[in-house]
């Protein structure tokens, strides 16, 4: 067998076993996560708010956790369209044709962000 | 004036407060955080923060050495283990897979991407850490505190960076055009041939691109590495070895024990140098993607 077809089956064992470890990887995340929260999941928990000695293991439910958890998401979320909308808009062509600012704005928010506008901008660039 | 160039002078100046705003908005955070940092910059020297290991707010002594060298192990480690899997992944779904296994790998890896880094540290505890503990180490031989270390949290953090990776160089993958896999087969290469020599070639500023992005999700992540990194602020000598990264320092240490002087001052000069690391690194895969785009490498 020629060394090509070699590698190239090596190489095709590795990626399967890398697909499976990703995948094995989530499916153990979020089994693990199933099999130790599940048995203690129920509509108590879900629908009260917790109540003295909560830690200790007397009654109560996390509702005040979930409802907070749902506040900030919803404030946060309407806070960054709007301010969002108008960046988008403005670092298009017509309004700041690529100048200055709108190029120290996208650095300052890939830093902030983590690069992902990096990322998209490159995509952009390549299709 | 009509009020339709009344509006549009209108919306477009708010358009541009908008964005002033979220320019400025990092020069606030840093000038907010160095001003709040200064105090220990003209105590202690800034060789002394960056290379002495005592780390003893209360006797007055901040070194940083350890937590720096945990941060770099930690995401050096993660890197290593996700960028060769999830490369391959990548290359496996967009090149062999067919259309079925694709259709269904894809939203798992979309939903590895949605899930809160607590969920993955709290996997790390009850999953990575015992397996650690029980199996990995006692089969090497090595000593660990309880399976807590360096490794758990690469390991954990590795997993939370595939889906990063994976998914943009899929995209980065399709990108590269048929034709150019058309050609390269039809000379008689191999498909693992044309893949290594010319889509990966084509392909390569982008799997930069994807590298940097997971690197620097690594690096600032805190929740997942806190939790099963073992927080003790000392130079780790090995993969086993409990480390202490600096976002972990920073949230969990700040706000407590406030009236030690400087204290509050060093946590945040932490804080300045994961920005000023992150600022260094975006402006350098800026440069390098610029120049790949002009095609100078």
């Amino acid at each position: 067998m020629e060394f090509r077809r070699v590698e190239e089956s090596i190489f095709k064992a590795l990626m399967i076993f890398s697909l499976l470890i990703v995948v094995g990887s989530l499916l153990a995340v979020i089994g693990t996560i199933l099999w130790k929260g599940l048995p203690v999941l129920n509509i108590d928990m879900l629908t009260k708010t917790a109540q003295g000695g909560y830690y200790l293991g007397k009654g109560g439910g996390i509702l005040n956790a979930i409802i907070g958890s749902v506040y900030l998401a919803l404030g946060g979320t309407a806070l960054a369209f709007l301010l969002s909308i108008g960046i988008a808009f403005y670092l298009q062509k017509e309004y700041s044709g690529g100048t200055r600012l709108s190029n120290m704005t996208r650095l300052s928010l890939d830093i902030l962000w983590g690069l992902h506008l990096l990322y998209m901008e490159y995509s952009g660039s390549q299709y | 004036m009509n009020i339709r160039k009344l509006k549009d002078k209108i919306s477009s100046r708010l358009m541009l407060a908008a964005t002033l705003f979220a320019c400025l908005l990092f020069f606030f955070i840093l000038i907010s955080l160095y001003s709040r940092a200064s105090p220990i910059l003209s105590v202690v020297p800034i060789p002394d923060l960056l290379f002495s290991s005592e780390w003893g707010p209360t006797a007055g002594k901040f070194g940083f050495l350890p937590f720096i060298m945990g941060t770099l192990w930690v995401t050096g480690l993660a890197t290593i283990i996700a960028v060769p899997i999830s490369l391959l992944s990548a290359i496996y779904l967009s090149e062999y897979a067919g259309n079925h296994l694709r259709d269904a790998v894809k939203p798992l890896i979309d939903l590895l991407a949605g899930i809160p880094s607590v969920v993955y540290g709290l996997w790390g505890v009850l999953a990575v850490v015992p397996f650690i503990k029980n199996t990995l180490a006692p089969a090497l031989g090595a000593e660990t505190i309880g399976g807590y270390g360096i490794l758990a949290g690469g390991i954990v953090l590795s997993i939370m960076v595939f889906p990063i990776i994976i998914s943009i160089t899929g995209e980065v993958l399709r990108s590269v055009s048929q034709e150019l896999r058309e050609v390269s087969l039809s000379l008689g290469a191999t498909k693992w041939q044309t893949i290594k020599h010319v889509v990966l070639r084509k392909a390569r500023p982008g799997i930069f691109a994807a590298i940097v992005l997971g690197f620097s999700r690594a690096f600032g992540e805190t929740m997942a590495v806190l939790m099963v990194v073992g927080n003790v602020p000392k130079i780790p000598s090995s993969v086993f070895d409990p480390a202490y990264p600096l976002p972990a320092l920073i949230a969990n240490t700040f706000g407590e024990m406030m009236s030690i002087p400087l204290y509050d001052s060093a946590i945040l000069l932490a804080a300045l140098m994961l920005l000023t690391v992150v600022l260094i690194f975006n402006i350098l895969a800026r440069m390098v993607l610029i120049k790949i785009e002009r095609g100078v490498i």
